[in-house]
């Protein structure tokens, strides 16, 4: 029984499909890895009570965490990881406002280790709060800020736990893996053009003609940018042509070269359109559309991949 | 798409793949060895080499290049029809995309989806081409046919093949695009040996033998929820051409008053009587239908 185990195994990886390891090693768990070591140097510099440093190495946390967050699949393969980013990461998720009860938090003398019971508490956006909102921190403030940073640490390395201890999973089933990638694509996409551009640009169907920078995913640390920058970047590791093969083998396998450069030339003109120096969405109308064809692209690409034209000639008569 | 018409006896897409021929020679060989009677008449000469059987095997190779020819270019598409979808549903719902839910549940949802609903408007348009005047003029090809055998599913007019392609794009392009909608990525067909595998289950169990002589009869109550191949030659029947428009699925007649069981039926003849006449070469098979719409409508 083992023997015929090994050898059902060694056939698995023989006949797993190369691009999905190339994914899997050079993407996800890169990505992961990158994130965690990112946010643990940010536990450090906060341990230091380093401002300076710690919000530098929240930036390099932040646009390690996009990446990952982008091309999020742990949810596909396994439930109990589908609410893990939201655990740490409440941007457009729930009404409640942190930034109030977070003030109060640190008003009162309650420990730390209680006062901050809430998830949304220890999140990334709960630690932007901490971090940026003032020019100085109290101790109690770098306290809480550490814990938060903790925490979060704490749910990226369970990713990039969970991405190595599953990369035979996800290797091993190809229309899953395409599926539970191409939606990771799909999802990020929308929320890209949506919300991190469109609702602080006034763009968006909730707020049209309704700017407001306040509505940007990091407003308060001004990385939005550097944030919309690792979105976009993370796709384009799936999809551009790199020195590893991605996701675009699958694409060009599949029969639709065509969408993938319309997809990539999306891209391309997205990142050209992002201004780094403006922290404003407002006037660059052009981003938001260019990211509205990245999205459709990847509709437009699953429908020619399926096929389903193929079948026509022998759909007739009785 | 193949060039050839030989190349449909290798796609499981096509109703004349190998191994649905074998499938039906095997139920067909069963079925003759229980009914030894019937061996004379599917076995005969007269049968095989019938003129109108002679008439199908040679239309076969001219539909099919018409179709290449002349239908194909002109569809549009089921990927437009699904990115079509696709835009309207965001245009009135904006995104939903659902995500979390098991992967294998949908692609089984999404072919089953696909094969009821392809039925669904199969038996639709297939009611239309009889109860519309102007379309049964052309679907009378097919029932010209006198004696019956699997190349007869090819013997369609060209306009024909046209209504049926439409009816594909749209079926199979809007349930993808709905699927696309809510599941992104995750819709793929459950397939066996490349083909859907409702398609593949229902070809395996003798849908070649819907145009034949084989009397094949499903008992009573299966009949009330898949169409048996004698219900097809019933409705081949000079007197039945109202009952058993349905492909695979019995549901459609049931529901909409339209469904003859097989032990209703006694003796059938096939065609269109005297106008069979009228149907006889390549040539009237594909005029004939323009001729009559001259004379009716003109």
């Amino acid at each position: 029984m083992r023997v015929v185990l090994v050898v059902v195994f060694m056939v698995q990886i023989a006949f797993s499909a190369e691009y999905l390891v190339s994914i899997s090693k050079n993407i996800l768990i890169k990505n992961a890895r990158d994130a965690s070591v990112k946010s643990e140097k940010l536990v450090e510099a906060l341990s230091k009570k380093d401002l300076k440093a710690s919000r530098e190495r929240f930036k390099e946390s932040i646009v390690a965490w996009k990446k990952v967050q982008a091309t999020y699949v742990a949810g596909d393969f396994d439930e109990m990881m589908i609410d893990i980013p939201r655990l740490f990461d409440i941007y457009h998720h729930g009404n409640e406002d942190i930034h109030a009860q977070l003030s109060r938090i640190f008003a009162s003398d309650e420990a730390l280790e209680f006062a901050l019971f809430k998830n949304s508490h220890k999140s990334i956006n709960a630690l932007e709060f901490t971090l940026f909102a003032k020019e100085t921190l109290t101790q109690r403030e770098f306290q809480a800020a550490k814990i938060m940073a903790e925490a979060i640490n704490t749910y990226i390395s369970e990713i990039y736990e969970f991405y190595k201890a599953n990369h035979q999973t996800f290797v091993g089933n190809e229309p899953k893996a395409n599926s539970a990638i191409l939606n990771a694509l799909i999802d990020s996409s929308y929320k890209l053009k949506e919300w991190r551009v469109g609702d602080g640009g006034g763009f968006s169907k909730k707020y049209r003609k309704d700017a407001d920078d306040s509505r940007n995913e990091y407003y308060l640390s001004k990385l939005s940018k550097e944030a919309v920058e690792a979105i976009i970047t993370a796709h384009g590791q799936l999809m551009f042509d790199k020195e590893y093969q991605n996701f675009s083998t699958m694409v060009i396998q599949a029969g639709a070269e065509q969408e993938l450069e319309i997809i990539r030339e999306a891209l391309r003109r997205s990142l050209m359109l992002l201004d780094l120096d403006s922290e404003s969405f407002a006037s660059n109308r052009a981003l938001y559309e260019s990211l509205e064809r990245v999205h459709y692209g990847y509709y437009l690409s699953l429908i020619t991949a399926l096929q389903i034209t193929s079948k026509i000639v022998d759909a007739d008569g009785d | 798409m193949e060039l050839l018409p030989f190349a449909s006896f290798l796609n499981p897409d096509k109703r004349l793949f190998w191994v649905y021929m074998l499938s039906s020679l095997f139920i067909a060989g069963v079925y003759l060895l229980l009914y030894k009677k019937e061996a004379r008449l599917n076995l005969s000469k007269k049968l095989w080499l019938h003129k109108s059987a002679q008439l199908d095997y040679l239309y076969f190779f001219v539909n099919y290049s018409l179709k290449v020819a002349i239908v194909l270019p002109v569809l549009f598409g089921a990927k437009e029809v699904a990115l079509l979808t696709n835009r309207a549903l965001f245009s009135f719902f904006d995104y939903n995309l659902i995500t979390g839910v098991n992967y294998q549940l949908i692609v089984l949802l999404y072919t089953l989806t696909l094969f009821v609903v392809s039925d669904f408007t199969r038996y639709w348009l297939h009611r239309f081409l009889h109860t519309v005047p102007l379309l049964w003029e052309f679907h009378k090809v097919h029932h010209s046919a006198k004696v019956l055998n699997p190349l007869t599913f090819y013997r369609v007019h060209p306009v024909e093949n046209l209504l049926f392609g439409l009816r594909y794009s749209v079926s199979i392009g809007v349930v993808t695009g709905v699927f696309i909608y809510f599941f992104g990525g995750a819709i793929s067909v459950v397939e066996i040996l490349g083909a859907s595998a409702f398609v593949f289950i229902f070809s395996l169990f003798g849908s070649n033998l819907r145009h034949s002589h084989i009397k094949l009869v499903y008992p009573k109550q299966l009949e009330k929820f898949f169409i048996s191949p004698r219900q097809h030659q019933i409705h081949h029947s000079r007197s039945h051409y109202n009952k058993n428009y349905g492909g695979y699925l019995a549901i459609w007649d049931s529901l909409f008053g339209s469904l003859c069981f097989s032990k209703d039926v006694g003796k059938i003849h096939f065609g269109l009587g005297e106008e069979e006449k009228r149907f006889s070469s390549v040539y009237q098979l594909l005029i004939t239908p323009f001729i009559n719409l001259s004379r009716r409508f003109v």
